[in-house]
C-alpha cells in the first residue's frame, strides 16, 4: 500500500495544476487509502480536499509546504494541536513577510495597520528557531527536490548535508522523513540513493514521494501555463521553474517502484506515516462568539426578554397578536439551531455602532426576521411587508444565517476596531475570497504567455464581456477579429477554458468579519492584506464549513451621505432629522421620484431606472420596493419587467397559470419578482420541503449549471404534477422560475434597501443643498462632479467655488449674497490639495484671514504645484482680483521662496516683501475656454458647462438643446387604469405632437449635441448602447441600434457627440433612438472631465467661420489653420 | 564528449529496455543503464503530442568486428523521441 505525502493542488495559486477534487478522484483510482495536501504557504484547499475526501471515503491528512530558512519543508498535521502549530507557523511566516512580528507570546499584534506593500514583500518564511517551539505535533517531509537537503547533494556537499539533517532531526526526532523523489529527471537515480544512504547513516526514516503538482499527466500543461503566468514569462522562452517534464503527477506504486527499486521500507512507510495524522476540520456544529449574557440568566431567555420589549416598542396592541405568533415561530427555530448567542452577538454590535451615533442598517435575507427586527438589527418590519422568515433561516438550513450591515462608510473602520477590542484580537478577521480565472482575466494572462503584444492583450481584455472562462467559445470570432487567424489563437481558446474556476491569487471579502469564540489560530492562518486587514485563508463557504460565524460588515456611502447631510441640515437650517422614525409616505417625495429628476438617489440614479420609473410611476413604499427589485439580472433576464408593469399600470389582466400560485404571486400582480417567491413556489406548488426549496432558489441565482438544472426541472414538475398540476402547466411555470439567474433581490433586501431609497429622496425633496454637498463629499453615485453640480443648479442650489478663506476640507454650506442657501467647495476639492496641506492652510487662518498672495505664501509652506491649482481653481481670486493674476503671483513668490531658501538670503527674505508692485502687469483677463479649462484641470467641474460656450453656433446649426426635448407633450397608447402616466408642460418645440413609448417611427425627430458622461453597453442588452449625453440645460439618454454601433463606432467613442434621432417620451423621460451621429469638434469636457477625453489637448474653434461658409451639418470640417483667428489653443 | 543527433536502430529486450543498437555500421552493446529522465516541452507548437524525450544514459560497447571486444563500457546519451520508436544518439561522454 502507498500514500502520497507531498501534494500541491491550485491552491498553491499557480504553483500547482489541479483541484483538490481531481487529486481525490485520481488516489481513488489508483486505489490508494489516503492522501496529504500539502500546499505552499498556506492550507488554502484544506476544507474543499477534506470535504471531497470525506465523500470519496479516502483519509486526508492535512499539511502545508513552509518555507524554512529559505528552503522548503513539507509539515503535515498529526493532530488539531498539531494543525493549530501548523497555523501559527504559517501566520508568522506571512506576518514576517509583511514586516510584522508575532509578540513574544506568539499572538497577533493589536495593530497590523503599517505593514509592506505587496510588492515589496519576501516570501512567506520562518526559521529553524521558531520550528523549535512548534515542532511537537507536526510531521517533517526533507522537502523533495527543491529541499535543502537534495540541493545540497546535487551539490556534492555531503559533509553539510549530513550537519543539516542533524539538525533537523534534534527538532523532529521520530517525526522526521527524508523524501525520496523520482520525477525522471537527470541526476534523480544518483540522489534518491545517496539520500537513502545519508537518511540510513543518520538512522532517519525515509519515505517515498513524488513532489506531486497535478493530477495526470493531461494537467501538466495547465501546471506549466500557470507557472509561466506567476512569473510573467512567455511560454517560449525557458526558466528554471518551469517544469521539464509531465511526470510530477499522482503516480501508482508500481509506477514508483520500478523508479526506486532499492527502497520497498520506503514505501510500505507512507502508510504507517498517514496513520499518525488524524485530523477533523469540519465539525458538525457552528462555533459562535460569546455574547455578553448577565449571570443567572440564559442566551434563549435574555433573546426573549429582548425581542418581547421590542415587540411593545414597535407595535401597537392591536397589530401584536400576529407579530407575537411570528416571534414565537422565529425563536423556536433559532433555539433549535442553537443561534440565540449569534443574534445576541449581532444586536450588541448594532447597539454599539448606534451609541456611536454611527448610521447603519441591516439588509439581506436577515431582513426577513422578526427577531432582527425586534433587536433593531433591520428597520423593515417583516410583518407589513409579508416577508417569509424561511428564506432566512429554517430548521433544514445549515451553518449560520447569513447577517448583512451596512455602516457609514466613513466610520466603518471604528465597528471594526470595536469590534476587535469586545471579541478579542486573536478572535476576529477579515474572510478571505477566493479570486479564480474568469473570462477577461484568463484571456489576459494566457495570451501574454503566449506571447501576444500588450496592445493586442489590453484591446482583447478590455474588449470582451465579463463572463466565464468556460464561455470563451462565445467569443471566438471576436477573439480571431482582434488577434487575427493563427493556431496559436485556437490554443489561446483552449487555455482559457481549461482555465475555468482555477483559483489565480486570494482577495479581501468587502466586509465579512469572522467573530469567533477561540482563537482563530486553531482554525486558519492569518495573513495581512495590503492595507493591513487581517485576513483568513479561506472564503465564505469554507469558513461557514467550519463552522465559524460570519457577520458582514459592510461600508455603504450613502449611509454616511445621509449621516452628513442631516448634519449639514441641522447646522444650518435647525431641523433635527429622524430618519429612523420618519414615515414612509411623504407625496412630495414620490412626486421627485416619479418626475425623474433622481440624479443623487440611491439605487435609482441609472438612465436605466429612470426610463423603468417613468413607466412604473411608484406612488407607495411598497412600489418603491418593487422598483429596486424590478432593475436586476434575474428579473430583466427573466422578462418579468414589462408584464410586471403592464399589469400594475392596468395595461394587460393579471392572470396566474394556476390557482395555487395567485397567494404566492398577487402583490407582484402574477409575476415573479423576488427571490422570496422562487422558495415558496419551490415549496407550496412543486411540494419541496423547505430545505430542497432555499437549495433550489439558491440555484436559481446563481451561475446556470445545465446538468443541476435539468434535474431540478425534472423534480420541480414530478412534484408540482404529484400536487394535481397538469404536466402542461407545471413545466411553463418551471420555465418561468428557470429564468430567474442571476441575482434577483430578496423581497427584505429590496425593501430595506428602498427605505435608504426614500431617505435619500426626502434629502433632496427637502434639504437639496445639505443632501447634494453631502453626495458630493461621499460620492456614491456614478456620476461625475460637473454633473452633479449641474444637478445643484438645477435644483436652485448655487455651487461657489473653493475660497482660500471660506473653504474647508470638506463640502459645507453656507448663504450667497441673495440669501440662498448655497454649496461650498472645499479646499480639497482641488487636484493635488490633500487633506494634509488643507489642513495646514486651515492651521494657519486661525491666526486671521489670508490678505494677499503674499501673505499666503509666506504663512503657509505650499509647493509651487499646490500654488498652482490654487490659482488656476480661482480660490486666490479674493486675494489677486482673478486668476491669471493670481497664478502670475504664485509663480513669483515660488520662485522667491526657492531661491531664498539659503542662510545667506534669509534675512533679505524678512526685509522684503515677496511681491512688489513691479511684479504685476497687466494682464488680460482669462478667456471664457480659458476659464472652463483651468475650472476642469483644477477642480474637476466649470463654473459654466462647456456647451454653453458653443451654443450660439449649435443653434445657428438648428442643433436643440436637451431641454427642449422635455418639453413634448407624450401621448400614451393605453389609458392608465392603474398609476398614472404624466402630461408635459404646454410648450411644444416640435411639429407634431408624438405617440410615446410605442418603440415605433412616429416620434419627433431630434438633433441634439452635448458631452458623453455616461457610455454603457452591459450584456443584457444584446449589442444594444447607451450613451447619456449631457449639454448645459440637462443630459438625454442616447440609444444605438447595434446596426449603428460598428458603423458609428469612431464617433461614439468620442467624448462630445451630435446625435439626430427620434424622440421618445414616457411620463417624465426622454430619450433618443440614434439614427445618425457626428463628432462634436472643439468642445471641452466629456466622461473624465478632463480638457480633451481622448488625451492631449483641445482646441476650441468657435464655429464661425464654418457658419460664415454656410457648411451644412454633417460635412467634414476643414482642418483648422494654425494662422486662423479663430483657433486658439487652450489649457 | 562529443554530440551526434544522429537516428540509431535498437533492439528492445524484455524489460522494455534497450539491449543493443547499429550506429554508423557498428553494433553496440548495453552493458548497464545509468541514468533514465525524461524532458518534455513545447506543447504550445506541438498540437499531436507533447515534445518528448525520454533519455537514457548507458555504459555501452561497440562491439569490434574483429578479435580484440572492448570489456569496458563508454558513456553514451541516447534518447527516445515522442511517442513512437525513433531512437537517437545524442552523445557520447568519453
Amino acid at each position: 500500500m502507498f500514500v502520497h505525502l507531498h501534494t500541491r493542488s491550485w491552491f498553491s495559486f499557480r504553483a500547482g495544476g489541479s483541484s483538490p477534487a481531481d487529486l481525490v478522484q485520481r488516489a481513488v483510482q489508483l486505489g490508494q487509502p489516503a492522501l496529504a495536501l500539502t500546499d505552499r504557504h498556506g492550507v488554502y484547499g484544506t476544507v474543499r480536499f477534506q470535504k471531497a475526501c470525506g465523500d470519496a471515503g479516502l483519509h486526508a491528512i492535512l499539511g502545508a509546504e513552509l518555507l524554512v530558512d529559505g528552503a522548503p519543508l513539507v509539515l503535515l498535521a498529526r493532530n488539531a494541536g498539531g494543525y493549530r502549530d501548523l497555523c501559527q507557523l504559517l501566520t508568522r511566516a506571512h506576518l514576517s513577510a509583511a514586516g510584522i512580528s508575532l509578540l513574544d507570546n506568539g499572538e497577533m499584534p493589536a495593530d497590523t495597520s503599517d505593514p509592506l506593500p505587496t510588492d515589496r514583500r519576501d516570501i512567506p518564511s520562518v526559521t529553524l528557531d521558531d520550528l523549535a517551539t512548534l515542532s511537537a505535533r507536526l510531521l517533517c517531509l526533507t522537502g523533495g527536490r527543491d529541499g535543502r537537503l537534495w540541493q545540497l547533494l546535487v551539490r556534492r556537499r555531503n559533509e553539510d548535508a549530513h550537519r543539516w539533517l542533524a539538525t533537523v532531526q534534534e527538532l523532529f526526532g521520530d517525526a522526521l522523513y527524508v523524501e525520496l523523489t523520482h520525477g525522471l529527471l537527470p541526476e534523480d537515480s544518483r540522489v534518491c540513493t545517496r539520500l537513502y544512504e545519508l537518511a540510513g547513516a543518520e538512522s532517519v526514516a525515509t519515505i517515498v514521494t513524488n513532489d506531486v503538482r497535478y493530477a495526470t499527466p493531461a494537467h501538466w500543461q495547465r501546471y506549466d501555463l500557470l507557472t509561466c503566468m506567476r512569473l510573467n514569462h512567455p511560454v517560449a522562452e525557458p526558466h528554471q521553474e518551469r517544469p521539464r517534464n509531465a511526470e510530477a503527477y499522482l503516480k501508482s506504486e508500481v509506477q514508483l517502484r520500478r523508479l526506486l527499486p532499492f527502497c520497498a521500507d520506503a514505501f510500505e512507510r507512507t502508510l504507517e506515516v498517514s496513520e499518525r495524522c488524524r485530523v477533523d476540520l469540519v465539525p458538525e456544529y457552528i462555533t459562535p462568539p460569546s455574547a455578553n449574557i448577565p449571570a443567572g440568566t440564559t442566551a434563549n431567555k435574555l433573546l426573549l426578554d429582548l425581542c418581547t420589549a421590542g415587540l411593545h416598542r414597535l407595535y401597537v396592541p392591536e397589530g401584536r397578536a400576529r407579530a407575537q405568533k411570528q416571534l414565537t415561530k422565529e425563536l423556536l427555530t433559532i433555539s433549535t439551531l442553537e443561534l440565540s448567542e449569534f443574534f445576541l452577538v449581532v444586536r450588541e454590535v448594532v447597539a454599539a455602532a448606534k451609541s456611536r451615533g454611527i448610521r447603519c442598517a441591516g439588509r439581506g435575507s436577515a431582513a426577513n426576521s422578526i427577531v432582527a427586527y425586534l433587536l433593531g438589527i433591520t428597520a423593515v418590519d417583516p410583518i407589513r411587508h409579508n416577508l417569509l422568515f424561511e428564506r432566512f433561516l429554517h430548521g433544514g438550513r445549515k451553518g449560520t444565517p447569513d447577517i448583512d450591515v451596512d455602516f457609514d462608510s466613513d466610520r466603518r473602520d471604528e465597528v471594526i476596531e470595536w469590534m476587535e477590542q469586545r471579541f478579542g484580537i486573536e478572535q476576529t478577521a477579515m474572510t478571505a475570497t477566493l479570486i479564480t480565472y474568469k473570462l477577461r482575466l484568463a484571456l489576459r494572462d494566457v495570451a501574454k504567455a503566449l506571447g501576444w503584444p500588450m496592445t493586442k492583450v489590453d484591446e482583447l481584455s478590455q474588449s470582451v464581456p465579463s463572463g466565464q472562462a468556460l464561455e470563451v467559445d462565445e467569443h471566438r470570432d471576436h477573439i480571431t477579429k482582434v488577434l487575427g487567424q493563427s493556431p496559436l489563437t485556437e490554443l489561446l481558446c483552449q487555455c482559457v477554458a481549461d482555465l475555468h474556476l482555477c483559483p489565480r491569487h486570494l482577495g479581501l471579502h468587502s466586509g465579512g468579519m469572522i467573530l469567533s469564540r477561540k482563537p482563530l489560530s486553531h482554525f486558519t492562518p492569518i495573513q495581512v492584506s495590503a492595507n493591513g486587514v487581517k485576513v483568513v485563508q479561506f472564503d465564505k463557504v469554507d469558513v461557514e464549513a467550519m463552522g465559524l460565524v460570519k457577520l458582514d460588515v459592510l461600508g455603504l456611502r450613502m449611509m454616511a451621505c445621509l449621516s452628513e447631510g442631516a448634519g449639514l441640515a441641522q447646522r444650518h437650517e435647525g431641523v433635527d432629522i429622524d430618519f429612523d422614525g420618519m414615515a414612509l409616505d411623504d407625496e412630495g417625495v414620490y412626486e421627485l421620484i416619479r418626475s425623474g429628476k433622481t440624479v443623487t438617489l440611491f439605487q435609482i440614479e441609472s438612465q436605466g431606472q429612470m426610463n423603468l420609473i417613468a413607466k412604473n410611476q411608484p406612488e407607495t413604499f411598497d412600489d418603491l420596493v418593487a422598483e429596486v427589485a424590478l432593475f436586476r439580472p434575474g428579473p430583466l433576464q427573466s422578462g418579468m419587467v414589462h408584464p410586471f408593469i403592464r399589469r400594475r399600470r392596468g395595461w394587460e389582466p393579471v392572470i396566474y397559470e394556476h390557482p395555487s400560485l395567485e397567494p404566492i404571486l398577487r402583490d407582484t400582480y402574477g409575476v415573479i419578482l423576488f427571490q422570496e417567491q422562487i422558495l415558496d413556489v419551490a415549496h407550496r406548488f412543486a411540494g419541496m420541503s423547505l430545505a430542497e426549496a432555499d437549495d433550489f432558489r439558491s440555484l436559481m441565482s446563481k451561475v446556470h449549471d445545465p446538468v443541476r438544472m435539468q434535474q431540478m426541472g425534472v423534480k420541480f414538475i414530478a412534484g408540482a404534477m404529484q400536487l394535481g398540476v397538469p404536466q402542461g402547466i407545471a413545466e411553463s411555470v418551471f420555465e418561468k422560475v428557470s429564468h430567474f439567474i442571476g441575482y434577483g433581490f430578496c423581497r427584505s433586501h429590496a425593501a430595506a434597501f428602498a427605505q435608504t431609497v426614500y431617505h435619500s429622496a426626502w434629502m433632496k425633496c427637502y434639504h437639496p443643498a445639505a443632501h447634494l454637498a453631502a453626495f458630493m463629499q461621499h460620492r456614491p453615485g456614478f456620476y461625475n462632479l460637473m454633473t452633479l453640480e449641474q444637478e445643484a443648479r438645477r435644483f436652485g442650489v448655487p455651487v461657489l467655488l473653493p475660497h482660500i478663506n471660506l473653504s474647508g476640507t470638506r463640502y459645507d454650506l453656507t448663504r450667497d449674497d441673495d440669501g440662498v442657501l448655497a454649496i461650498r467647495k472645499p479646499l480639497t476639492a482641488i487636484k493635488g490639495l490633500s487633506d494634509e496641506v488643507a489642513e495646514q492652510i486651515l492651521w494657519a487662518r486661525m491666526a486671521g484671514p489670508f490678505a494677499t498672495v503674499e501673505d499666503l505664501a509666506t504663512r503657509v509652506f505650499l509647493d509651487r504645484k499646490v500654488l498652482d491649482g490654487l490659482a488656476r481653481s480661482g480660490t486666490l481670486d479674493v486675494l489677486a482680483g482673478n486668476s491669471r493674476d493670481a497664478l502670475w503671483q504664485t509663480g513669483i513668490a515660488a520662485n522667491r521662496l526657492e531661491a531664498g531658501n539659503t542662510p545667506a538670503t534669509t534675512s533679505t527674505l524678512f526685509e522684503m516683501p515677496l511681491i512688489l508692485p513691479e511684479d504685476l502687469p497687466d494682464l488680460q483677463p482669462l478667456t471664457s475656454a480659458e476659464r472652463l479649462s483651468w475650472d476642469y484641470k483644477t477642480h474637476g467641474a466649470g463654473r459654466t458647462h462647456p456647451i454653453s460656450l458653443a451654443r450660439r453656433q449649435l443653434t445657428d446649426l438648428h442643433i436643440q438643446s436637451i431641454e427642449t426635448c422635455y418639453r413634448c407633450i407624450p401621448l400614451d397608447s393605453e389609458t392608465p387604469a392603474a398609476g398614472r402616466g404624466t402630461r408635459g408642460t404646454t410648450d411644444n418645440e416640435f411639429a407634431q405632437p408624438f405617440r410615446a413609448n410605442s418603440g415605433h417611427q412616429d416620434g419627433a425627430i431630434a438633433i441634439v449635441a452635448g458631452i458623453v458622461i455616461m457610455r454603457q453597453r452591459p450584456p443584457t442588452a444584446k449589442g444594444f448602447m447607451f450613451i447619456t449625453l449631457e449639454d448645459e440645460t440637462g443630459f438625454l439618454q442616447c440609444v444605438v441600434h447595434p446596426r449603428l454601433y460598428d458603423q458609428y463606432y469612431e464617433t461614439l467613442i468620442q467624448p462630445s457627440i451630435i446625435f439626430r434621432g427620434q424622440l421618445q417620451a414616457t411620463g417624465g423621460w426622454r430619450g433618443i433612438v440614434v439614427h445618425e451621429a457626428w463628432p462634436l469638434q472643439g468642445v471641452f469636457g466629456g466622461y473624465s472631465g478632463f480638457p480633451s477625453a481622448t488625451g492631449g489637448q483641445d482646441h476650441l474653434d468657435d464655429g464661425a467661420e464654418a457658419v460664415a461658409r454656410g457648411h451644412a451639418l454633417g460635412d467634414t470640417p476643414e482642418p483648422a489653420s494654425p494662422d486662423s483667428d479663430t483657433v486658439r489653443k487652450v489649457g | 564528449m562529443k554530440s551526434y543527433h544522429e537516428p540509431i536502430d535498437v533492439a528492445i529486450g524484455d524489460d522494455g529496455m534497450p539491449y543493443k543498437w547499429r550506429w554508423r555500421k557498428s553494433v553496440w552493446r548495453v552493458l548497464r543503464i545509468l541514468d533514465r529522465w525524461v524532458l518534455q516541452s513545447r506543447w504550445w507548437t506541438d498540437p499531436s503530442g507533447l515534445e518528448k524525450r525520454d533519455y537514457l544514459l548507458v555504459e555501452a560497447t561497440p562491439e569490434a568486428p574483429r578479435s580484440c571486444a572492448i570489456e569496458d563500457g563508454i558513456a553514451v546519451e541516447i534518447y527516445l523521441q515522442g511517442e513512437g520508436d525513433a531512437w537517437i544518439l545524442a552523445r557520447i561522454l568519453h
